[in-house]
């Protein structure tokens, strides 16, 4: 988990080095920006992180920082914080998929707590897409049989239930654990889960 | 006052005055009026009795002739009974005498008509007829003539009808046609006979001698009846005194003098009565007018504050969440195994400061929002603009407006209210605010300025927004004028009373090219201990 980065976005100096300091005491690793463009204009999609924005900034506010990180394709976790936390702009804030909602001033347990969440999505999120990379290496066929094994079908049920023989099935399965780079059952059922998203 | 209290006595003098004189006027023309109504009445009740007497006289006359015209020395004796009882009857009737008219001829007398006395009553009278002769022989017969006599006595004189040459004579003694006590004793009583005086009576008393006689009614009339000629008239002296009593108009001065000068008391009274109950009304106006000022001027405080809130809120919350992360942060540090002391001390020491900044953020919004009596000292104006632009910065960045500040490099000071000069201030920044909102000006801009020009401070509030619309500019400053849609048009009107509650004053004026400009003038405190 810690091996994740936090983006904290607030204007107010004071309050982007105290909350470092104290991320800095659970061992997480914390980037800081004064202002959502400098965010945007530094940030690398192969960093992934938490985003831990202010609601109320001058220029563009976090909801905006959120919809412009949305249309670059970065759905990492956001968690805001705002100093007046009052029911419209938390309402607006979940519609628009913010993961958590905090008022300032926000005790630790509470900032952690949410965080660990935020973490533990953002791993699910990176879990489905290395699946879906993987898995759309698969023809048509290759996952149509995976997705009967991962279901607990014998390769004798697939054949019958697909109309081929057997040595057909055991052919897409060596293929199917090649490009996998696993033969293991338990391993094939994690991937399909990760990729309905359930995980 | 004094002035205006003696013009009213004066006044009140004239009127008095006045008021005596048209009494006097008055009473005058009534008494004349009075005294010469009874006169005419007096005047005509004596015509009536005389006319009445006189036509008596031709009674008698008429039936003397009458019983006369008999065989005439057989009924000579009833004729003296009769012509004695009528003597016994009216005293008035001083002599009757019956004649005979014979004409006179031959040479040894001049020609003429020769008066035979036949019989007479009271006998041995000196009446000498015999001049009137030939006048009564020429009187038609029947009808009665007058004629003078002497000692106030005037003859009747009427010829029987031919062929009788009889005639009858009447001395009528003039002062007895009035009974002394018909007559008025206020009155002078004159009876002529063709202009010669027959009686002349003179008024008994005249009413309060010793004032000239300013006025004298006069009654005249002549005596009906186939006697004429015969006049009467009464004269009234009348002296002021009895047309102008003097008591009465004495009387009546002293009661219109006092009611004059109660009325006069009255009125100044009533005059002080109102003064103070206009000034009190005044008073209370005011009173209700200063009530209403500071309960706007809190209202407007409290509503500026409730947009202020929001900045005030974020800037206390700040320092809050970076004081409370920081001693969470702290706290950690410290239940390690071997705490290393220096960070920790470090973040106290942060959190001390970052906690007094919380402090003055809140003691600021305490006298910004606190409803006390506005309390003018010398104030240095520069730090109430920058204690007003750091309020106003964190909302003003927050609508992504730049604020400037050019400060006047000496210590400038004027008499004002701290607070209020600030709410001014925030009113005039809050405006700009508005006006840059809608606007499309890219890099929006408040700009304020504190200047010291010819002992006046100025201080500009300027904006590159739209500027204000040449018909808005006139009436900016009226209460109630808006022209934003939900605004109360209080803003303003509420900044100019205060800033002239000062001796200051507040223009507005569009900066050629670029927006509004808003200046406040203060009269500049000399340099003195800042209270």
């Amino acid at each position: 988990m810690s091996q994740h980065r936090v983006y904290l976005i607030d204007d107010d100096e004071a309050v982007r080095e105290a909350i470092a300091f104290l991320l800095g005491t659970y061992g997480v690793n914390v980037e800081t920006f004064g202002d959502p463009r400098t965010f945007l204009a530094h940030i690398n999609a192969d960093k992934p992180g938490c985003i831990l924005v202010d609601l109320r900034m001058p220029l563009v506010s976090g909801l905006q920082l959120h919809a412009q990180l949305t249309g670059r394709g970065i759905d990492w976790p956001t968690i805001m914080i705002t100093g007046h936390g009052d029911v419209v702009a938390c309402r607006r804030a979940f519609k628009a998929g913010i993961h958590d909602f905090l008022t300032k001033p926000v005790d630790g347990e509470v900032l952690m707590e949410a965080l660990q969440q935020a973490f533990a999505r953002l791993d699910a999120l990176l879990e489905r897409r290395e699946a879906r990379s993987q898995l759309a290496r698969l023809t048509e066929r290759e996952r149509q049989v995976l997705d009967m094994v991962a279901g607990g079908w014998a390769s004798k049920e697939i054949a019958a239930a697909l109309g081929v023989s057997a040595r057909t099935i055991d052919a897409h399965r060596a293929k199917i654990a090649e490009k996998l780079n696993t033969s293991s059952v338990a391993e094939f059922v994690r991937l399909t889960l990760a990729d309905k998203g359930s995980a | 006052m004094t002035k205006t209290t003696f013009t009213y006595w004066l006044a009140g003098v004239g009127l008095w005055l006045a008021a005596i004189l048209s009494f006097a006027f008055y009473t005058i023309e009534t008494t004349e009026q009075r005294l010469s109504d009874e006169l005419e009445a007096t005047g005509r009740t004596l015509h009536r009795l005389i006319s009445q007497r006189v036509a008596q006289h031709d009674a008698h006359m008429t039936s003397l002739i009458a019983v006369t015209s008999g065989a005439e020395p057989a009924r000579s004796g009833a004729v003296r009974q009769v012509m004695e009882s009528i003597t016994r009857f009216y005293p008035r009737i001083a002599w009757i005498v019956l004649v005979s008219l014979e004409s006179r001829e031959g040479s040894s007398t001049p020609p003429g008509t020769l008066i035979r006395r036949l019989l007479e009553v009271p006998d041995g009278e000196t009446e000498d007829l015999s001049p009137r002769g030939d006048a009564i022989a020429k009187q038609q017969p029947g009808r009665i003539s007058v004629y003078p006599s002497r000692n106030g006595r005037y003859l009747l004189a009427k010829r029987a009808q031919p062929p009788s040459a009889a005639a009858v004579v009447l001395a009528i003694d003039a002062r007895l046609l009035l009974e002394p006590e018909e007559r008025p004793p206020w009155a002078q009583l004159q009876l002529t006979l063709d202009g010669q005086s027959l009686l002349d009576l003179p008024t008994e008393t005249v009413e309060a001698s010793g004032l000239p006689l300013i006025a004298s009614p006069h009654f005249e009339s002549v005596i009906d009846g186939e006697s004429r000629r015969l006049t009467l008239s009464l004269d009234r002296p009348v002296s002021l005194a009895a047309l102008l009593p003097l008591k009465q108009l004495l009387g009546f001065a002293a009661a219109t003098g006092l009611a004059f000068f109660a009325i006069m008391f009255a009125l100044r009274q009533r005059q002080a009565a109102q003064i103070s109950q206009k000034t009190m009304q005044e008073a209370e106006a005011r009173a209700l007018l200063q009530e209403r000022e500071t309960l706007l001027a809190h209202a407007s405080r409290v509503n500026a504050m409730g947009e202020m809130a929001s900045g005030i809120a974020h800037e206390l919350t700040q320092p809050l969440t970076a004081v409370l992360s920081r001693s969470q942060a702290a706290l950690r540090l410290a239940s390690a195994d071997n705490p290393d002391i220096r960070p920790i001390a470090d973040a106290l020491e942060i959190n001390v400061r970052e906690a007094k900044r919380a402090g003055e953020m809140l003691k600021r919004m305490r006298d910004y929002a606190s409803n006390r009596a506005p309390k003018p000292v010398t104030s240095a104006i520069n730090a109430i603009v920058t204690e007003i632009v750091a309020l106003t910065l964190a909302d003003l960045r927050q609508r992504g407006i730049t604020l400037e500040c050019s400060l006047a490099p000496e210590p400038i000071r004027a008499m004002v209210d701290a607070i209020e000069l600030e709410q001014v201030l925030h009113n005039l920044i809050r405006n700009a605010a508005d006006a840059l909102e809608g606007a499309e000006t890219l890099a929006k801009l408040i700009r304020i300025e504190t200047e010291a020009v010819n002992g006046e401070i100025q201080i500009v509030v300027g904006d590159n927004g739209p500027g204000i619309a040449p018909d808005a500019l006139q009436k900016l400053f009226h209460p109630f004028f808006t022209t934003k849609p939900e605004g109360m048009g209080l803003g303003l009107s509420l900044c100019a009373t205060l800033v002239e509650r000062v001796d200051g004053r507040i223009e507005a004026a569009n900066i050629p090219g670029s927006g509004a400009s808003f200046t406040i003038f203060l009269p500049a405190a000399q340099a003195q201990e800042i209270a």
